[in-house]
């Protein structure tokens, strides 16, 4: 019997603040633990959050990039429970008025195309993080109030594949509109897969598992296709089937209960008094709109359609959002798409995978690329120097290319008379490869261009050069 | 000892009649010699003593109800859970008197996170009242009300969620002041239902009241409900009322009374207020929404406080219990750490909140503040101002286990309807008015939210029509303290 698979996924992800949500502290992943810290974060008496207006804007960023409906009236409700890493006691999120409600993405499967239901986004903030020793755990305040958004899916995905692609889509869309680092295995973008089988055709759903904070696109895809198996053998053996909540280990590959859900934990929702309803105003909303680039599926589109790149270079450069910055920089200053992506995707990658550096790095900027290329394509350097000039570039630190090339006595000779001068010389001097071209030996023009580079010193402007040589043998 | 307005001690102060330091002394050493009749001190704070200068509460003594953060200071709410901790923060309210150079010397006993009308809920016993030692104070700001009105200091400073500045003032015999939500920055004050939390003024007359409440109020950064109006000058523009008001009384209310003494004042009072030009007004409630209030109130604070003190778990502050793992140390910290009282009310918060009975506790409590706001939006279309005797009875004898027998409607309505200026957000001020058997007895006025300036022009109008003549058994209370602490 064949099942059909449902998955759902949450995802909480860390906003791209200076400062924590409703704090003044700093928000920092590689600072010292329990240096970013207030009274605030640490929940004593008598302190009140304050709204990080920053977080706010990101979080209608994400609104937009994933097409939701937006509550302009933003309102807090507190989540209460007690647990060490939950300084005040409650956490406050938007439990009853989501700011964004009623959205969507869309995933690239290859074969087909599918849009992936976002039913709710919602602004709250991070806990503490708990570091669980045998005898004894370590409470680290830093991360306590860090904003964050909780993105909920709807449970339209039917595959690992699919929820891998959703995750990673989604992921790369975060980055691009800078809404946040998006680091799965820096805990900047947490990831919770509800998942349950029904027979194809069932209207009713099964009964759920919940798969908590896997850390990484791939270990989403093994921890999903170990579940499929684990409950299929489980309801294909008629044994009853248990809301649990897993984990997923990563050398067994396999997930391991951690909890029965004996019913639904009561949160005790209430509203949060101190922040009284707040209006966003349409400023704020259209600004923020403002802020979002081209989304990589709209890149992909404008690289494929109007640059004419073909669908493997143009993922390769949308999969990196710094080389695509690059390369967009680059095709600001010169409309030769391809062939500087071509040089990016050849020479430029080559080179920082060889150096491991990150394009952002790079000595030779965009605009001296554009040059460069531009120069290669109206003759006035060879292929071969391009590569020359990049070296030069890098040794010497320097990105004025026409300096290069004069300093490196490089300019092609592209007049006429200099170059007639060279080949009459040669002609004179290879009178037998002269007679044999004239002959209908065609290889003989080979040697002839080789000789007139040689005494060139290789300047002379070879299409040019070539056009000019038949030209003079077809004379006599 | 000096037992003068904020204004009078200046002037000794501006004349070196005496020093900031001695005064400060003085007023310090008053507390600590009625200490032991009053219970009224938490802790006695080491001062610095500042200038004198511009402002009229530059070296000026006060005591701080042992609620609001004072960073160095102990702020113990009279709490087990709290009695060591000292914030490394300040409360705003404190940080605006700092920068007025007012002096802070002493913190007040109080019901515990406010949670109370007595007093009673306090680590260190109830604080006891100036005019007859055996009676309460009431609360939460117990400690506060018998320091002024033993004449200890010219004001204090206290917080009120249901009454607990004006019901302690009028059992007290002094004015208490509760300003409309927000005015006042509560950031720093140990929360007790945040939506009726508001921090209040006693004082001995309106001049005082003023004076602190204009150095108290402002926008604070750090309390965003705060930032919804602009500061207000109180006492700059402080000025009598000269014209004739809209002086309303709900009769379901006043009917709920049963106390013949107080109904008797109550009836002077609007013979007085007729005489001074007012126009009274009667006017009509439903006696079932108004006996809702107190339950809305609790259902609606108590909720609130459930989160509100869920911190207090002992892992990053206060008393810790450790038992044989994380969960079971919270419980036994908070177990110890928390009053019965106080727990009782956290349970009547939780299961209000929860799932199964939200609907019909929190919800339905919130619905019933805004029909209950929407009627005194209507109240206030036909009137300025609201008034009503402050309780059914004077204060009570704890010490002898007193119980004043009075009927349900004056037990859940007379005695616990000041909780209504808190639930529609609006400013009340209590004056007293008699004093029957050496006992002061106190009158409560309302004015409709963020009309603060008015009330405080209308109290300066009565003040100083009762300065020149008395009215029947209604007295001047300005500057009175209870002469004799027995």
């Amino acid at each position: 019997m064949n099942f059909e698979v449902v998955i759902g996924i949450e995802i909480h992800c860390e906003l791209k603040t200076k400062t924590k949500m409703f704090s003044g502290s700093k928000v920092g992943f590689d600072d010292a633990p329990n240096t970013n810290v207030n009274e605030i974060d640490l929940g004593m008496p008598g302190t009140l959050p304050s709204l990080n207006k920053r977080a706010v804007e990101q979080a209608l960023k994400a609104c937009h990039i994933f097409h939701m409906d937006i509550d302009q009236v933003l309102r807090f409700d507190r989540k209460c429970y007690f647990y060490p890493d939950l300084t005040k006691g409650y956490q406050i999120t938007q439990n009853d008025y989501p700011i964004g409600t009623n959205g969507y993405i869309e995933i690239d499967m290859d074969d087909y195309k599918k849009r992936i239901g976002i039913d709710r986004v919602v602004i709250e903030e991070d806990t503490a993080k708990l570091t669980h020793f045998d005898d004894y755990t370590l409470i680290d305040y830093n991360r306590c109030g860090t904003p964050l958004i909780e993105i909920i899916s709807d449970a339209s995905m039917r595959s690992a594949k699919e929820a891998a692609k959703y995750v990673n889509t989604l992921r790369t869309m975060l980055v691009y509109a800078d809404i946040s680092d998006a680091k799965m295995e820096e805990g900047s973008l947490r990831c919770d897969v509800n998942i349950s089988l029904r027979p194809f055709g069932s209207e009713k759903y099964g009964v759920k598992t919940e798969i908590k904070n896997l850390n990484s696109v791939s270990n989403i895809e093994k921890a999903i296709d170990f579940e499929i198996k684990r409950q299929s053998k489980i309801i294909l053996s008629n044994e009853k089937m248990d809301s649990e909540t897993r984990r997923f280990d990563e050398n067994s590959k396999q997930t391991i209960l951690m909890r029965k859900k004996d019913g639904v934990i009561d949160y005790r929702f209430h509203s949060e008094p101190n922040i009284i309803p707040t209006l966003i105003a349409d400023e704020l909303v259209e600004n923020s709109k403002k802020e979002i680039p081209l989304m990589p599926a709209e890149l992909l589109e404008k690289y494929i359609n109007d640059y004419q790149l073909n669908k493997v270079d143009a993922n390769i450069i949308v999969n990196d959002q710094d080389l695509a910055n690059y390369y967009n920089k680059a095709c600001s200053y010169s409309n030769n798409y391809q062939q500087i992506a071509n040089w990016l995707i050849s020479e430029g990658l080559a080179y920082l995978n060889k150096n491991e550096i990150n394009i952002k790095d790079m000595i030779l900027k965009p605009e001296a690329l554009a040059h460069m290329i531009e120069l290669n394509i109206d003759g006035v350097i060879s292929s071969k120097q391009l590569k020359q000039i990049f070296n030069i570039v890098n040794e010497e630190n320097n990105n004025d290319i026409d300096s290069i090339i004069k300093k490196h006595n490089m300019m092609m000779i592209s007049d006429k008379e200099s170059i007639l001068k060279f080949i009459n010389q040669v002609m004179d001097n290879n009178m037998q490869s002269v007679e044999d071209y004239r002959n209908g030996n065609d290889r003989a023009i080979k040697h002839l261009l080789g000789q007139i580079m040689k005494i060139s010193h290789g300047q002379v402007n070879p299409k040019l050069t070539n056009q000019l040589l038949i030209k003079e043998l077809n004379k006599k | 000892m000096h037992k003068k307005t904020i204004l009078e001690l200046r002037e000794d102060l501006l004349n070196n009649k005496i020093s900031v330091e001695q005064l400060a002394i003085e007023c310090q050493n008053d507390l600590k010699q009625l200490n032991d009749k009053l219970n009224a001190i938490n802790n006695y704070c080491d001062f610095q003593a500042l200038e004198v200068n511009d402002s009229l509460l530059s070296g000026i003594p006060y005591v701080m109800k042992d609620l609001v953060a004072t960073k160095d200071y102990l702020t113990t709410s009279s709490s087990m859970m709290l009695n060591d901790f000292v914030p490394q923060y300040n409360g705003t309210i404190y940080n605006n008197l700092s920068n007025e150079n007012a002096i802070m010397i002493a913190k007040s006993n109080l019901d515990e996170y406010g949670m109370g009308g007595t007093n009673l809920n306090s680590i260190h016993g109830m604080s006891c009242n100036p005019y007859d030692t055996n009676k309460g104070t009431g609360g939460s700001s117990g400690g506060s009300a018998a320091v002024v009105a033993a004449g200890c200091v010219p004001f204090a400073l206290g917080t009120d969620t249901g009454d607990s500045v004006r019901k302690p003032a009028a059992y007290c015999g002094i004015y208490g002041y509760k300003p409309s939500w927000t005015v006042n920055s509560r950031y720093g004050v140990y929360p007790y239902g945040s939506s009726l939390d508001q921090p209040g003024v006693f004082a001995r007359c309106v001049d005082d009241i003023a004076i602190v409440m204009e150095a108290l109020n402002g926008p604070d950064p750090l309390d965003m409900s705060s930032l919804v109006h602009e500061k207000e000058y109180f006492y700059k523009n402080l000025k009598a009322n000269d014209k004739p008001l809209k002086i309303g009384y709900i009769k379901e209310l006043i009917d709920s009374f049963d106390n013949e003494i107080v109904l008797n004042q109550f009836e002077e009072l609007k013979e007085f207020l007729s005489s001074l030009g007012h126009n009274i007004i009667e006017l009509h409630m439903s006696k079932d929404l108004l006996r809702c209030g107190r339950g809305v109130y609790h259902v609606i604070a108590n909720s609130e406080a459930t989160s509100n003190l869920a911190n207090l778990t002992g892992i990053d502050f206060g008393l810790q219990i450790l038992d044989k793992d994380v969960k079971q140390s919270i419980i036994a910290s908070r177990n110890k750490g928390l009053s019965k009282y106080t727990k009782a009310r956290l349970l009547i918060g939780a299961l209000s909140l929860k799932e199964a009975n939200k609907e019909n506790y929190f919800e339905k409590g919130k619905k019933i503040r805004t029909l209950i706001i929407n009627n005194f939006d209507k109240l206030f279309n036909e009137v300025d101002i609201l008034i009503a005797p402050c309780a059914n009875s004077r204060a009570v004898d704890y010490k002898n286990n007193e119980v004043i027998p009075m009927s349900d409607d004056a037990n859940i309505i007379a005695e616990n309807h000041l909780s209504l200026t808190n639930l529609i957000g609006a400013c009340g001020i209590t004056i007293p008015t008699h004093m029957v058997d050496g006992y002061p007895y106190a009158m409560s006025f309302m004015a409709k939210p963020y009309h603060d300036q008015f009330l405080l022009n209308f109290a300066k109008e009565f003040e100083n029509n009762l300065l020149e003549n008395n009215y029947k058994n209604i007295i001047s209370f300005y500057n009175k303290y209870a002469e004799e602490v027995k």
